[in-house]
């Protein structure tokens, strides 16, 4: 109130700065990149001066775009760099057991082996991949690896390679930090150097190869200090030494255009200075909470207040804004909740603001629409021109180019989703299978088909063991062997268990009048007149005495009702009438008395299949029905036809760009040629 | 000074009183009564009165609060600093302040701004957690964590939990985990887990067999077979025998019952369950579960076999007595095995956390409240506080759940016992909260304890002798008197939902026009799909209720908006109103869940083309950008994703076509998509342009910085955009700030990064707060503090009833869940409890709802109303009814509307249409920026070419020459200004590692005392000068060894220690001729009046050459034409 009112010339003091508040962080540092961009046509330099590291990363981005590299002062952590990552990724070796997903990082990391047959490493690695994402297993291991050398060309050495590496490197015990690094060493040069040379590869070769090794040689020095500790300690701590150094290797960067750090900034200057991220708790920074002494007993101990860092953060302000032209930024919201500009901008703005006899609010408004200038232009940067959205696609292919064979597990989606049907069989598209597998419905539904098939299987020859027990062992067995997941296996476990009493008793009144005859039985049978063959797998097929059929389909699941069956889920109505028309080969065309779902989820259920009110010879007829209507060129693969809850997913759901339009949206025919 | 007297209305009285900065005060405020306004007078009033910043704590439900709080507070402060004297007393009278007028308390209210600016670390106005965070901090050692704590995810939480398992179903703890498989279905392990760790307090004691028995109300040393016994006593094998027997004569259901009885001999234990369901009623009889005595068998049967019902009733009635008994044994079992489990697992659970130095949301709060329990250290932590808190500030307490009380309550302990180390000191509690809107007990929330603390508190203070100001703010700021009616007529004598008799609403506008309609309910339909399966032609299916009532509400807003059906609103006197056309902004849809009805009413309004803000919560793997971006990351991860590529080809980022597509996928001979695309390279030259640079660069970059690249410098984030609509940045954005957290919590890698995202299953929450341009739906917990002209609350009808916890608690006992059907007394009566508070927690959900509204409450619904009249439909229309509302004409049929005020009566003012100016962009931002020219290196003098020396100079190598000439330039650049008495030392010192000092010293003494050259190094003449110039487009910088500048002359010299001398000027080696002419040069455009000379001298034999003009700038033109 005293000094204030004295102050004179405002606009003349302010007519270089110019004030963005922006929306969000992005808004701010894409205003920031244009004006660097103008800096640069203009031949200025220009810097950018903020300690949110963040920040400079969206204003670095941003600048991409017109092929501008900023010269950062601040260089990449070293932990994140590639050769620090590549320790770290070996050093995680030792304490986790070796999955998918951390075999595959290191085995495409650009470090992995570089010591000569990149190339045919490369290659193998994405054969292996391959492989893992297919057949597992989901932990691989040495046994894995023998498996997958041994029918393929591998060069010599790969997989021994592998085995010797990467196979069961986990450490249980403590073990000396001198050990810890010796291994760390040894394993992470021998992957390095890959399987035809010695060596290290190359890394240690770049400034950031030389940084990290500087870092290990420190260590081994220091080492024998160190105690013993576990290999997630070790971990740790190897994190914890890489993240204190820093490797600058930029190439080229732009010479007028640079980013500063607080620090930078004092001791050098530029025609234009952006002073960016002027928000509490990042400029200045927030202060750390001392642990140990309170503001009170620091100053009576004579310690520096943690006020000081504010003060020298003060300072920095103010050397910085003391430049000719001045840009001050801030984002006004940022992730969930409103920011608090930093007291300095503050007090700036509430002086401006409180001077209306000096023009004071006038001056701030100014700079406040020199900066929505930029704000808007960011905005129009952004724009987007409108695109139409993509419509709800019924593709038409050629007649000869769809499918001349389904399974019928593939006719309740040829009803509900004729996309998928198109996708998967047209353009010959199927879902990879992740590369971290978890213990789920269709890895149950795989491993109990199989417990059932074998516990059948063995009662049939020894009808001693149709017991419990050997039901339960049985499961133990192949849970052992196909579920390397300690809880899932207890669980499945559990749930055999549950419904062994029930499926046994079951089991012996089947037994009384039938017997099986086939397990996993290939069918597939020609729907005359049309170019088209179905096929099936029956889980289990019985004879009785006089000769028909009975067909049991396993289901881990829900069965489908009765009513289900009657309109959509026909997979075991189809079933029987291809047993009727001779699709099984060793059985030939014969009756099928009953077809039954036998549900084998928390309790068993069974639930037959309505060949009487939906006899085979109709359905069979009605599936020539459905399947001839897309052998007629109009008939288009809708996505989603008869999909009703949104919920529903299908693989192919983002391939038809499900989610641009929905399912109120019209199908839009499209005949391709 | 005078204060003068101001006149305040009821309700700014009753704010004003509430503030009161030496009152403890609590405060029950309604919704839209301007609690926030009087949280921040009443932090201003005590920093009025002199409270030190840093004895305020001020504790906000959320981080948006507490910042809204802190920019509001700086504001009005800021404001202060710059007011002149009379409106600041003016300022401060409307406050209340007005004691602290006179000149010392103006300037002192002037420099509140910065005192509160830069307060020791910073001003305390935040939430609990993170007050609770810092002091762990603060306090790590006494909290025992580690100092280095770190908060954890969700997710990081969730592995956790899972490894543990994990270990456990391995290792010696196998049989725990076996225990719970008999009891969960597999997807269920980490839900349970999950409720195990939230409820990890309940488990802190180990709960032995018998108070699990005595939990149940079983005797200690009940059994199966304690159970068998007291249900079988001998006889009954024969008994059933006789009744299965009478029964078969009986009609269809006596054989039904004896059908059930099938294949019991010697009934045991497993039995019960089959004779229950012939001897008892069933779930819905008007006695559930109790013997049929008189009712079975059928009459006839009865009367015909009375001896038999003898031993049967009595049979029949220890089947019921046993039916309790064998629930209650049963559910003892199963939670038994959970707290087996739980008392491995808890403590383990504990044990790795701290291992790893994580601590989540719970235990921020529980660590700090054992902190401040253990008498040990809680004096100590308090008075290290800095210096202690002396005002708490406690916001929306209604949320406070007990464990934040037990913290706010240690915190207060101090004052509200009298004691403490600074009991001179003034010290109030503020509390202010709506019990009212109490809605978030699924956080822990438990509104019961915001009367029960009130109690406390008061009586605490009042031993202390100082009372608890008990106040409350009924006005609404916010809405019409006809929205106000309708609320204190639905809540009307329900106290046990936290609506009090004494609590009614006052419209603080009471002019102010409202409306509330009821629509006609939508009758259920179900859409089932009735299409035959061999037909696929598409065609519609039926429609479902919601879909009717969604497209109802799209089409009535967009009808009100194009009538132009006007709203009222504030005029520019206060007290006064006008109205003005309805815009997409003034509609607030308020949903009680994101169901099916909320994805209706979106889809709804983006069809019939009404701008709506998109769903207010996000699945961040679901949004159709995130998925676009994360194919195209899978296919540069693994080339081999066939299906990836595919779907990226298709995605706005490269836009292909169906047919571009087929043609490419369909008819390719190679195996992988891939291969074929690459195949054909030169057909998709822009799509391979994008593919390729990503694939360079997808090994060193890392996943952020990838993903930006193709939103940027690949234009991905525009063509998204441009194809998805501007929603779908709040998507790409969220993976933004997931891959860097990602970053902070992993090893950075691709592959790592899409198996993070696979897991990950992060939902976010969109920033939908202030009324913009678009229509807002959200559900009524992400309403809280919002509020809009016109509410429409569509999701009114029936709702199922909260399904159970899957740990249920009696008495703080955890107990797991039964089956409804299954449950024993204790457990019906804890899941009556807990269904009883959920009840009322849905109606304050109800009170939160119709309050955001200020004008106008369209209340609908569609599908089946509660048979009870429970649904909020049907408490709305019972209001209505008593209200006296009439009968509205609406497009579903006829409704009900309750008027207040002359909604048309008011002037009418035209909306003013905002003209949307387009930026146009100048060329500089659409083209790549000029390449960088780097500077041409500055020239040396030194360095423009030719010879050096004479040929044949001898001796010396280049080095030696080099050294030999630097050390004497040394000396001749010191010595000649200090006494010659001391130039043996000071060359000493000078030339540290020269082995021939003296040599260096005698050439340089021989130079400096030729009396021939004194004028040279003469005290006025210059030492070593830098000088800078242009030389052609070049730059030259050279340093002189000796300047002399007089008015109209200026020589330079520089000194040349070569073995040989040239005899003259003309015979000087060419390198330095043209070294010469370069500061000649430099020097005539420093002083272009004066004349300019040149000279050498050659240390060797003293002497100096100077050199003519002509000669030196002959030898630098060669330089410059070469």
């Amino acid at each position: 109130m005293i000094e204030g009112p004295q102050l004179t010339d405002l606009d003349k003091a302010t007519n270089n700065m110019v004030l963005i508040e922006a929306t969000n962080p992005r808004g701010e540092a894409l205003a920031i990149a244009m004006r660097l961009r103008q800096a640069a046509e203009d031949g200025h330099t220009a810097a950018l001066i903020t300690p949110d590291r963040m920040l400079t990363r969206q204003v670095s981005a941003a600048l991409d775009r017109w092929d501008i590299l900023p010269d950062d002062s601040a260089g990449q952590p070293l932990q994140l760099s590639p050769p620090g990552r590549f320790l770290r990724h070996v050093a995680e070796l030792f304490c986790k057991t070796l999955a998918g997903d951390s075999l595959l990082t290191l085995l495409k990391h650009p470090l992995t082996h570089d010591g000569g047959a990149r190339g045919d490493h490369l290659r193998h690695s994405r054969e292996l991949e391959l492989q893992l994402r297919n057949y597992g297993p989901p932990f691989p291991d040495g046994a894995c690896f023998d498996q997958f050398g041994a029918n393929r060309e591998i060069m010599d050495g790969w997989t021994n390679w592998l085995n010797d590496h990467f196979a069961d490197q986990v450490v249980e015990t403590h073990l000396p930090l001198t050990e810890w690094v010796f291994r760390l060493r040894s394993l992470a040069e021998a992957i390095a150097s890959g399987s035809q040379t010695d060596g290290a590869g190359t890394l240690w070769d770049k400034k950031a190869g030389r940084e990290a090794l500087k870092v290990i040689q420190e260590l081994e020095t220091e080492a024998s200090h160190g105690g013993e500790m576990s290999s997630r300690d070790f971990v740790d701590l190897l994190g914890a030494l890489l993240s204190q150094g820093e490797v600058r290797d930029r190439d080229a960067p732009h010479g007028r255009i640079m980013i500063w750090g607080t620090l930078e900034a004092r001791v050098q200057g530029a025609d234009l200075v952006i002073l960016g991220g002027l928000n509490e708790g990042s400029w200045p920074e927030a202060a750390k909470p001392d642990p140990w002494l309170n503001r009170q007993l620091r100053n009576q101990a004579g310690l520096l207040l943690p006020e000081r860092r504010i003060g020298l953060s003060a300072h920095d302000f103010q050397q910085a804004i003391a430049a000719p032209e001045v840009w001050i930024t801030r984002a006004v919201r940022s992730d969930d909740s409103d920011t608090v500009a930093s007291r300095w901008l503050n007090r700036l703005c509430n002086l401006l603001d409180g001077l209306p006899d000096q023009h004071g609010p006038d001056v701030l408004r100014a700079m406040r629409e020199r900066g929505q200038k930029w704000l808007d232009w960011a905005e129009a940067l952004e724009t987007p021109t409108q695109t139409p959205p993509a419509l709800r696609p019924s593709p038409r292919p050629p007649v000869f180019a769809r499918p001349r064979r389904l399974t019928i597990t593939e006719i309740p989606r040829l009803i509900r989703d004729p996309y998928a049907i198109y996708a998967k069989h047209v353009l010959r598209l199927k879902v990879l299978n992740p590369l971290v597998r978890v213990p789920d419905a269709l890895l149950r539904g795989i491993v109990v088909h199989e417990v059932f098939e074998h516990f059948i299987k063995e009662s049939l020859d020894k009808p001693t063991l149709l017991t419990r027990d050997h039901l339960l062992q049985k499961s133990r067995d192949l849970l052992e062997e196909h579920v390397p997941w300690p809880v899932a296996r207890c669980l499945w476990l559990s749930r055999v268990n549950r419904i062994s009493g029930d499926f046994i008793q079951a089991e012996q009144t089947r037994r009384l009048s039938s017997r099986p005859i086939a397990f996993e039985a290939k069918g597939e049978a020609r729907l005359d007149p049309l170019d088209f063959t179905i096929a099936c797998r029956a889980d289990r097929i019985d004879e009785d005495d006089r000769g028909f059929l009975h067909l049991y389909d396993y289901k881990t699941g829900a069965p489908p009702s009765e009513t289900q069956q009657m309109k959509f889920e026909k997979q075991l109505l189809i079933e029987a009438a291809m047993a009727e028309e001779g699709a099984f080969k060793d059985i030939g065309p014969r009756e099928v008395s009953r077809a039954l779902f036998i549900g084998l989820g928390t309790t068993m259920k069974e639930v037959r299949a309505p060949l009487d009110k939906d006899p085979p010879a109709k359905v069979w007829d009605d599936l020539r029905q459905l399947i001839g209507a897309y052998f007629e060129p109009d008939q288009g693969y809708t996505s989603r036809r008869m999909l009703h809850l949104d919920s529903d997913h299908s693989d192919f759901d983002h391939l038809a760009r499900f989610g641009e339009w929905d399912r109120s949206a019209t199908p839009d025919p499209e005949d391709l040629t | 000074m005078n204060s003068g007297q101001i006149n305040r209305d009821a309700a700014s009285e009753a704010q004003f009183r509430a503030a009161r900065p030496d009152a403890s005060t609590w405060l029950a405020a309604n919704a839209g009564s301007g609690k926030t306004k009087v949280l921040t007078d009443r932090v201003a009033r005590l920093l009025l009165k002199g409270v030190q910043p840093q004895h305020i704590l001020c504790l906000t439900y959320t981080k948006a609060a507490a910042s809204e709080m802190q920019n509001r507070l700086f504001k009005r402060l800021g404001e202060w600093a710059m007011l002149q004297d009379t409106a600041l007393i003016a300022a401060l009278t409307e406050l209340g302040a007005e004691d602290v007028i006179s000149p010392e308390g103006l300037s002192q209210a002037r420099t509140l701004f910065a005192r509160a600016l830069e307060t020791p670390g910073g001003l305390k106005i935040q939430t609990i957690h993170s007050f609770c965070s810092s002091l762990l901090r603060r306090f790590p050692l006494e909290a025992r964590v580690s100092p280095q704590f770190s908060e954890m995810e969700d997710r990081a939480a969730s592995l956790l939990r899972a490894e543990i398992s994990e270990d456990f179903a391995k290792g010696d703890q196998a049989h725990l985990v076996e225990a719970l498989a008999r009891h969960v279905t597999d997807s269920d392990f980490d839900t349970l887990t999950a409720a195990i760790s939230r409820r990890r307090a309940g488990f802190d004691t180990p709960l032995e067999w018998v108070d699990l028995l005595k939990l149940f109300d079983l005797p200690a040393d009940f059994d199966e077979s304690a159970l068998e016994s007291l249900a079988f006593l001998g006889g009954e094998e024969e008994l059933l025998q006789r009744t299965r027997t009478m029964l078969a004569s009986g009609g269809v259901n006596d054989q039904k019952a004896a059908q059930k009885l099938q294949g019991i001999t010697r009934p045991t234990l497993s039995d019960l369950a089959a004779l229950e369901s012939v001897f008892l009623t069933g779930a819905s009889a008007k006695e559930p579960f109790s013997a049929k005595l008189g009712s079975f068998p059928t009459k006839k049967l009865r009367e015909g076999h009375a001896s038999l019902m003898d031993p049967l009733e009595p049979l029949m009635l220890r089947v019921e007595d046993a039916r309790g008994k064998r629930l209650g044994l049963m559910t003892a079992r199963k939670s038994h095995d959970l707290h087996q489990f739980a008392a491995a697992f808890v403590p383990e659970y504990a044990r790795r956390k701290q291992l790893r130095g994580w601590l989540d949301f719970d235990d921020l709060i529980l660590k700090a409240r054992q902190l401040l329990n253990d008498p040990g250290v809680a004096a100590w932590v308090l008075y290290r506080l800095d210096g202690g808190i002396d005002h708490i500030l406690v916001d929306e307490a209604q949320d406070t759940s007990p464990v934040q009380w037990d913290v706010i309550e240690k915190l207060a302990q101090e004052f509200t016992s009298g004691e403490g180390a600074r009991s001179d000191v003034e010290r109030t509690i503020f509390v202010v909260g709506d019990i009212k809107q109490s809605i978030y007990s699924f956080q822990g929330a438990d509104p019961d304890a915001f009367d029960r603390m009130r109690a406390e508190f008061g009586n605490r203070l009042r031993d202390t002798g100082t009372e608890l100001q008990d106040a409350s703010l009924d006005f609404s700021f916010r809405s019409s008197a006809a929205i106000l009616g309708l609320v204190d007529l639905v809540f009307q004598d329900m106290p046990r939902a936290g609506f009090h008799k004494e609590s009614l609403h006052r419209a603080f506008k009471g002019d102010l026009p409202g409306r509330v309609d009821l629509w006609p309910v939508v009758e259920k339909v179900d859409d089932k799909d009735e299409r035959d399966w061999t037909d696929p032609v598409d065609r519609p299916g039926a429609r479902h209720h919601n879909v009717i009532l969604a497209e109802r509400i799209a089409q009535s807003i967009k009808q009100m908006i194009d009538d132009g059906v006007t709203i009222p609103e504030d005029g520019s006197n206060r007290g006064t109103f006008i109205r003005r056309p309805v815009h997409a902004g003034d509609f607030l849809i308020l949903v009680q869940r994101r169901s099916d009805l909320f994805s209706e009413i979106i889809r709804a309004c983006k069809a019939a083309r009404l701008p709506i803000a998109g769903a207010d919560r996000l699945k961040v793997g679901a949004e159709l950008a995130v998925k676009d971006l994360a194919a195209l990351l899978s296919f540069l991860a693994t080339p081999e994703d066939s299906l990836s590529l595919a779907c990226a080809l298709k995605s706005p980022l490269f836009g292909w076509s169906e047919q571009m597509l087929f043609d490419l996928a369909h008819r390719r001979s190679a195996k992988y998509l891939w291969t074929a695309l690459r195949d054909r390279a030169e057909d998709f030259p822009e799509t391979m342009q994008i593919l390729n640079d990503l694939r360079n660069q997808t090994d060193f970059l890392r996943p952020f910085d990838l993903i930006e690249r193709t939103l940027t410098r690949h234009q991905g984030r525009k063509n998204l955009l441009g194809r998805l609509g501007p929603e779908a940045e709040d998507g790409i954005n969220a993976l933004l700030s997931q891959a860097l957290a990602y970053e902070r919590t992993d090893i950075p890698s691709l592959t790592g990064f899409l198996v993070w995202m696979q897991t990950d299953d992060l939902e976010i929450k969109r920033q939908m707060g202030a009324a913009g341009s678009m229509i807002r739906v959200m559900s009524v917990h992400g309403s809280k503090g919002l509020e809009s002209p016109i509410v429409i609350l569509p999701d009114t009808a029936k709702r199922q009833p909260p399904r159970d916890d899957e740990i249920m608690m009696a008495d703080g006992t955890p107990m797991w869940k039964v089956p409804a059907a299954q449950m024993p007394a204790t457990m019906l009566t804890a899941r009556e409890l807990a269904q009883d508070k959920q009840r009322n927690e849905r109606l304050r959900l109800l009170y939160v709802a119709l309050t955001r509204a200020e004008k106008w409450l369209i209340v609908a619904a569609a599908g089946d109303l509660a048979k009870d009249g429970d649904s909020w439909y049907q408490r709305v229309e019972f209001a209505l009814g008593d209200a006296g509302a009439v009968t509205l004409d609406t497009a579903g049929g006829p409704g009900l509307r309750l008027e207040h005020g002359d909604w048309d009566g008011l002037p009418f003012e035209p909306r003013e249409e905002k003209a949307q100016i387009k930026s146009t962009l100048t060329t500089v931002f659409t083209t790549p920026a000029p390449p960088y020219a780097a500077p041409k290196p500055t020239l040396s003098p030194s360095d423009l070419g030719g010879a050096k020396a004479l040929p044949g100079e001898q001796g010396l190598d280049e080095d030696a020459a080099m050294a030999r000439g630097s050390q004497l330039h040394l000396l001749l650049e010191h010595l000649p200004s200090l006494p010659q008495s001391d130039w043996p030392k000071i060359a000493q010192n000078l030339l540290q590692d020269a082995t021939n000092c003296d040599e260096f010293l005698a050439e340089a003494s021989a130079v400096i005392q030729n009396p021939d050259l004194s004028a040279i190094f003469a005290p006025d003449t210059l030492a070593e000068v830098s000088v800078t110039s242009d030389l052609g487009d070049d730059r030259l910088h050279g340093i002189i060894d000796r300047l002399l500048v007089t008015p109209d002359k200026i020589i330079a010299v520089d000194f040349k220690s070569n073995a040989t001398v040239p005899l003259t000027a003309t015979q000087c080696p060419e390198g330095l001729l043209r070294q010469m002419g370069a500061y000649a040069h430099a020097l005539e455009q420093i002083y272009p009046d004066r004349q300019v000379e040149t000279a050498i001298l050659w240390t060797r034999t003293a002497t100096l050459m100077p050199l003519p003009h002509d000669l030196v700038s002959a030898a630098l033109m060669r330089r410059l034409i070469p």
